[in-house]
């Protein structure tokens, strides 16, 4: 069985050539980020991984996911995944949905995937409003929002996901804030190594049609008062110094402030075990339950299916797709007279095609910028200028390399094919962590080896903001500058942010 | 507040320290570049039982440590940086920020006001805080820039 170790899959790898369509700020970009660094993790073969989505913002994950995926019917992505994953259990199937698609068109299809227990992994994507279809409200708005198609205010009581999912019997059911993106890491990682179904609902923000919907869960400020982040056989603390916990009260759980009346040890112990317990959770919204809520195991559907097969076929013995189709009555339709011509038609309208961005211009919101956008706006790669890059062939013997490294005294080379072109980059993280000490003949092993092969680069013209982007996604350090060919120009790290910062401090 | 203001009223404290790892004076240059990559560590403290007598990060390794196989079985206090460049953990993050920038260092151990480690400070802990903040702007954007569309679109 392969692993991740012998994969050598980057979070790279599984992004696909498509062009984003996403808003500008949109939750969704952290979301499928960590997706991206989870899968390597995972050690599956990228043709053995799925993403199945339905209709909305959100579905449109499968496209810019480079694994297998599936647009498919609004609301039915739990369906599909269920048959697939049934067809062939050997793969790991992910739905993507949002509150609409998952709770109100395809809620009866969430339900019963979740009840069946197959082993897929749901991440719902849940904003509070219809994106898509631009800004009405969804089965989770709060009651009384007002959107178009809702003026004087939402009537309905919204759906918690949650507690409709453990309802459900669902066997693994987690949330996560997409701003808080170690967390929301970690939580798709549990859920791809829990077997049986794995329900994350991810509060996302929709920077147009509701923006800060989930601000007191996410803003850094306000969310260690009101976001209780469970962690397995741990006491409930929350608040920004630790000081209010959960207790078990006559009627479900009560907050309660720490200190003389109550210590550390009248809190309730969070169990994933639980399923009372994961039931008060659900119904919990202050302070917001953050991380996994219930873990337990039951057959997946897939295994006790197949081994019904099994005992199927050892009772009656192989079966036979003819003998079955023919076991009961069956007839043809005969045509009777003449066939009668259908007759042809064809559309003359067309649609404007500039519809949609006429009536984006007057939805367009007049979005605040943040402080750090205003300092960093307008400031490019360039403006920091980044260092001249010292370049080493790919051909090159590591100890030239290395030496190289010494003599300038840096931590980063830029690998070139013949051509000139950027093919990867050679740092002393590389050194550190796999060449020294792994028994490796430095004058017989080459640069091509060890280093990253097409690393993220960006150009002079690129905004510094999405450079830290990539830094603080990823973890690099260096990021190379590049020309519209591809031949490098520089080297950006983040001791030229740090510098900048420093100066203007 | 602004978030310039932010970073002077900050202390290191509240930020995640914790990439570092602990090794003792006594351990050969081997033990310790080990300990460095299983704890997939940039930085390890050289500790003098509690106290910090130095730091042996990977620019080290790449330095000193890289081409000389003979180096090996030497205790790491002999290849290692003695006395550091720290900060105190109630120091604000902008003058933790300039100490960096100054010394041109890209690990900064934290000491408390009695001495003892704290953490360390490091570029990457940095990211993360300013990330945090604003995370709008830095976690939700596509993850290649060249990949975008300039238009909000629906379907």
């Amino acid at each position: 069985m392969s692993t991740a170790d012998t994969l050598h899959l980057s979070p790279k790898d599984f992004a696909s050539d498509q062009t984003l369509r996403w808003c500008p700020g949109c939750g969704d970009y952290a979301i499928i980020s960590q997706v991206q660094k989870t899968l390597p993790k995972l050690g599956i073969p990228k043709e053995n991984i799925v993403f199945i989505s339905g209709i909305g913002c959100s579905s449109r994950f499968p496209y810019y996911m480079n694994t297998y995926g599936i647009h498919s019917i609004h609301g039915r992505a739990p369906t599909l995944a269920t048959g697939l994953k049934l067809a062939n259990p050997e793969l790991s199937v992910w739905v993507i949905t949002g509150d609409g698609d998952g709770l109100s068109i395809g809620g009866n299809h969430l339900i019963h995937a979740c009840r069946r227990n197959v082993d897929l992994n749901i991440i719902l994507f849940n904003n509070r409003i219809y994106g898509l279809t631009k800004g009405q409200y969804s089965p989770t708005s709060p009651q009384g929002t007002r959107t178009k198609s809702s003026p004087m205010g939402s009537l309905e009581q919204p759906i918690n996901p949650l507690s409709l999912v453990l309802a459900s019997e669902a066997t693994f059911i987690a949330r996560t804030v997409d701003v808080i993106t170690k967390h929301m890491g970690n939580i798709f990682e549990r859920a791809a190594h829990h077997k049986g179904v794995s329900f994350v609902e991810v509060f996302q923000n929709c920077i147009i049609f509701n923006n800060g919907a989930w601000q007191p869960y996410s803003d850094r400020k306000l969310r260690s008062d009101n976001d209780l982040f469970l962690e397995h056989g741990k006491p409930m603390i929350f608040g920004m110094n630790d000081d209010k916990g959960i207790i078990m009260g006559k009627s479900g759980f009560e907050v309660v402030e720490l200190g003389d009346e109550y210590s550390e040890d009248d809190l309730v112990v969070h169990d994933v075990t639980s399923v009372s317990q994961a039931w008060m959770l659900s119904r919990l919204t202050h302070p917001m339950p953050i991380g996994v809520i219930l873990d337990v195991q039951r057959t997946p559907y897939e295994v006790a299916a197949w081994a019904q097969v099994e005992e199927a076929k050892l009772q009656k013995g192989e079966g036979d797709l003819n003998t079955l189709f023919h076991a009961a009555d069956t007839w043809q339709i005969q045509p009777q007279g003449e066939e009668v011509a259908v007759p042809q038609m064809t559309v003359q309208a067309t649609m404007p095609h500039n519809l949609d961005e006429a009536y984006m211009d007057e939805m367009l919101l007049d979005l605040s910028k943040s402080e750090l956008d205003e300092r960093l706006s307008g400031m490019t790669i360039a403006d920091l200028k980044p260092s001249a890059p010292i370049l080493v062939a790919d051909s090159a013997r590591l100890d030239h390399a290395i030496q190289l490294m010494q003599q300038h005294n840096i931590g980063c080379l830029l690998v070139t094919n013949v051509d000139g072109h950027l093919d990867g980059i050679f740092t002393e993280y590389d050194v550190s962590k796999r060449v020294v000490g792994q028994d490796i003949d430095l004058h017989t092993s080459t640069v091509n080896d060890f280093m990253t092969k097409d690393p993220a680069t960006m150009t002079l013209d690129a905004p510094v903001i999405e450079a830290l982007h990539l830094i603080s996604t990823y973890g690099f350090r260096h990021i190379p500058v590049v020309d519209e060919h591809d031949l490098p120009l520089g080297i950006f790290s983040v001791r030229d942010i740090i510098h900048f910062l420093a100066t203007v401090l | 507040m602004s978030i310039f203001e932010e970073l002077h009223n900050h202390p290191l404290q509240q930020l995640d320290l914790g990439h570092y790892c602990r090794v003792s004076v006594h351990d050969s240059v081997q033990d310790v570049v080990q300990q460095m990559q299983v704890s997939n560590s940039n930085c390890a403290f050289v500790m003098d039982n509690d106290a910090l007598v130095g730091i042996f990060t990977d620019r080290d390794v790449l330095q000193k440590v890289a081409t000389h196989n003979e180096l090996w079985s030497q205790p790491v206090s002999n290849v290692m940086t003695p006395d550091p460049v720290v900060a105190r953990s109630d120091y604000s993050i902008a003058t933790a920020l300039k100490l960096m920038d100054e010394h041109h260092v890209r690990n900064l151990p934290v000491l408390t006001p009695e001495g003892s480690v704290a953490g360390n400070f490091t570029h990457h802990a940095f990211m993360r805080y300013l990330a945090d903040y604003f995370p709008t702007d830095i976690y939700n954007r596509p993850s290649e820039a060249r990949r975008t569309t300039r238009h909000r679109h629906g379907a």
